[in-house]
């Protein structure tokens, strides 16, 4: 890593570590069961008259708890129904207004693999942005998915929490979790991130492609669009889909150095937050903390290793190509990244962004060296909880903390208990299918895709390299990711088909099964702390979760990274 | 199944998602476009420039400086490879791998021409940013280096004195912003433009 580089990681460390523990405040304030004599939250005046409005207008008593499996229909049947509405708008969109650039009606496929990209928060997308979506089918489409898949995710957190530390069998109403998450986090701050982004160039109006007499002759389209707009939710809400192919390498969407890095917080302030959040609504801020440690380890490590890999270059260019950074010149692997970046830079916000469900790249992944390609593959393959996604990545790590006090308590044999509630057989059956879902969805499709032509015949690159661009698309969409090595033509039945199921399996499975763990442990009794208890904020425990981490994500794949990027980097 | 009350929870859900596609689906959006347009007029509409009065492009949007048959024209800076010829209508990289022999067998054939364009030696270094595709397809910027590379060979071609144009290099350097934001670039239209603006 080179000066640039330290200086700006430096900064994205010490923005989060101020904004995440004040927002985290904030979000336990907002979320914390109230009685009368709390006195207000912060906001209520503003917030409490529009939640107010939104529950008449359902009629829904926000007070009304539910139980565990209440909870998780609730989620299932708005997901159901929110694919449904988004399908429709994309298929139609050809037929409805906002359409300057005269996109036709996504295909029946498409349109499958697009809802249910939005929907998950995967923001897979296997269509072109500039001419294959309308300004409709964007706002009112697309950014609505993007707003509720953010808020779906902080509400099943919530409840999450509620049953692994509460005392009540419930575990809170969805409709009012929902409602709060966008009146006091998402919308708010996405208005407020979006105006900041077009202060510096990102553009936000409804003029369509303007056409521009070039200097040089001839003439060059100028798009359009409400792009910040839509920038801010994919950014805020761990989502990741742009309104331009490209998405943040952009421009328009990315145009200076301080957005890019903006970017980046937008993204990762917010799992940090809502960890630090889960710390205060538990009374064991510690707690917070040891789970923090461990995923800022992990984040630090991945995007170190691709900015000093993206930095030193490729190896395999002739020697007459200065991959050296100087004052003059960024230098490093510069393929499928813009200038004004550079290579540190660009891995920074693209790799920073892959512990999160976000996958919001300013660099085409594909063009990575194999190291840095690696290490934003590794982040996705441990699981998302880097920090991970809004809420999502809460749970991720919440459930791989139970299954580590479970290997941990049988190595030292004592009964294994979390938050004073012990984790027997029931819970252990669910953290066991949570944590293998994934990885049998994902290795499924990807052998099939590798062994079938209608998966082979849609690669760019081949050999080693092109394992690898069908796996990470497998692993990218099962974690809710939605980067891609982007060579890989994804817009055929076959992978419009099986990447929307197992974007949903990705989704849907571990919010059923944290929620039921949840609900298993909802109203279990708590045990008081002895000198016998196992201690979950503590240094050592903090270090055996993030070797079960490793284990569980790393492990799994293991032969996939040696036959991908790895050979590719020995062999190549 | 009724005493998950599904079909409750369907009811609450399509009025959620009315509210919510009207709130956030066009409330949001034009409450952002209204405020961008009052305060951020020139950005929110894309940054263009003008010359003469007429539309010449945006100062965030790189674009080709080649006559009709594609060949690079001499008296201006030439921008950064693109995987979409600087179409402003699509953007995209080359998505070619590290280790794929069109990216190799093209990175070193951009670099012979790189040479043979701007008078270089046949073995002299050549920028990484001068002969590798951007990200977006569309990037205004290329590095300071290649700038100052290309700077003599388009002094030349103006039958100007070389440290002038390089002494513009050095004016239109731009970043990096805030000292390490971003890297040190030179935007190649508007070097280009104060370039037709010497004489």
């Amino acid at each position: 890593m080179n000066a640039t580089g330290w200086e700006q990681l430096g900064f994205i460390v010490a923005v989060t570590a101020v904004l995440a523990p004040l927002l985290g405040k904030y979000l336990a304030a907002a979320f914390r069961a109230r009685s009368a004599d709390d006195g207000p939250a912060p906001g209520d005046r503003i917030f409490l008259p529009v939640e107010r409005l939104v529950y008449r207008t359902l009629r829904v008593n926000p007070d009304s708890s539910m139980t565990w499996q209440v909870y998780a229909i609730a989620v299932l049947v708005f997901g159901l129904l929110s694919t449904l509405l988004l399908y429709l708008i994309l298929r139609l969109q050809g037929v409805l207004p906002l359409n300057p650039a005269r996109a036709p009606g996504m295909s029946p496929t498409l349109s499958f693999n697009t809802a249910i990209s939005f929907i998950t928060g995967t923001n897979w997308q296997a269509y072109e942005g500039e001419t294959q979506a309308s300004y409709l089918a964007d706002m009112a489409g697309l950014v609505v998915a993007q707003f509720t898949a953010a808020a779906v995710g902080l509400a099943v957190a919530l409840a999450v929490v509620r049953g692994i530390a509460g005392s009540s069998r419930r575990i809170g109403n969805f409709w009012a979790d929902l409602t709060r998450s966008l009146a006091r986090v998402f919308v708010p701050l996405s208005v407020l991130g979006a105006l900041v982004m077009v202060s510096q160039g990102a553009v936000q109006n409804f003029t369509g492609f303007r056409t521009a007499a070039a200097l040089a002759g001839g003439t060059q389209q100028i798009p359009g669009g409400p792009v910040a707009s839509m920038e801010a939710i994919k950014l805020l809400g761990t989502n990741g889909g742009s309104m331009y192919g490209v998405g943040g390498a952009h421009p328009f969407e990315n145009p200076t150095g301080f957005t890019n890095l903006f970017d980046l917080l937008l993204v990762i302030v917010l799992p940090f937050a809502i960890v630090l959040m889960f710390g205060r609504l538990i009374g064991r801020r510690k707690q917070a903390l040891a789970l923090v440690a461990v995923i800022a380890v992990i984040f630090l490590a991945h995007t170190m290793v691709a900015m000093q890999a993206e930095l030193h270059g490729n190896h395999l260019l002739p020697s007459s190509v200065s991959q050296i950074a100087s004052g003059t010149s960024p230098g490093g692997n510069m393929e499928g990244k813009e200038a004004r970046f550079g290579p540190s830079g660009s891995a920074l916000m693209t790799v920073g962004t892959m512990g999160t469900t976000a996958g919001a790249t300013d660099s085409a992944l594909d063009s990575y060296t194999p190291v840095g390609g690696a290490a934003s593959f590794v982040a996705i393959l441990l699981g998302e909880i880097s920090p991970g996604g809004d809420g999502g990545g809460l749970y991720g790590i919440l459930v791989l903390a139970l299954l580590s006090v479970f290997v941990a308590g049988l190595m030292v044999g004592r009964t294994p208990e979390f938050l004073g509630k012990k984790i027997r057989a029931p819970q252990m059956k669910l953290i066991v299918a949570y944590v293998l879902t994934i990885p049998v969805v994902v290795l499924v499709f990807g052998s099939m895709s590798l062994v079938l032509n209608v998966g082979t015949s849609s690669l760019l690159n081949h050999g080693m390299h092109g394992l690898t661009e069908i796996t990470y698309a497998y692993a990218s969409v099962a974690q809710n990711n939605g980067s891609a090595f982007a060579g890989l033509s994804a817009n055929t039945p076959w992978y419009d088909i099986t990447l929307g199921i197992t974007m949903l399996v990705g989704r849907f499975a571990p919010i059923v099964l944290a929620l039921a763990i949840a609900g298993s442990l909802a109203g279990a009794r708590v045990h008081a702390r002895t000198r016998a208890t196992l201690d979950t904020a503590g240094l050592t425990f903090a270090g055996f979760l993030g070797g079960v981490i490793i284990i569980v994500g790393g492990l799994i794949y293991f032969p996939m990274l040696i036959l991908g990027p790895i050979g590719e980097r020995i062999v190549g | 199944m009724l005493r998950y009350g599904i079909v409750r929870q369907g009811v609450v859900s399509i009025a959620l998602l009315a509210v919510l596609t009207l709130a956030l689906g066009f409330g949001y959006p034009l409450v952002v476009t209204g405020i961008s347009q009052l305060f951020f007029h020139h950005q929110a509409n894309g940054s263009l420039v003008y010359s003469n009065g007429k539309l010449t492009g945006s100062a965030l949007l790189g674009q080709s400086f080649t006559d009709a048959k594609g060949n690079p024209l001499p008296q201006y800076f030439q921008p950064r490879p693109s995987a979409v010829d600087y179409n402003g209508a699509g953007s995209g990289a080359s998505n070619l791998g590290p280790s794929n022999p069109v990216l190799l067998n093209s990175i070193s054939e951009r670099a012979r021409a790189y040479r043979a364009f701007n008078h270089l030696p046949p073995n002299a270094a050549v920028p990484a940013d001068a002969v590798t595709a951007s990200g977006s397809g569309l990037d205004p910027d290329i590095s300071v280096a290649n700038a100052l590379d290309q700077a003599p060979r388009a002094a030349a071609a103006r039958h100007l004195p070389a440290a002038r144009v390089i002494a513009l290099v050095h004016q239109y350097t731009t970043g990096p912003q805030l000292g390490f934001m971003s890297e040190p670039v030179v935007n190649v239209l508007a070097i280009n433009m104060a370039l037709d603006g010497l004489r």
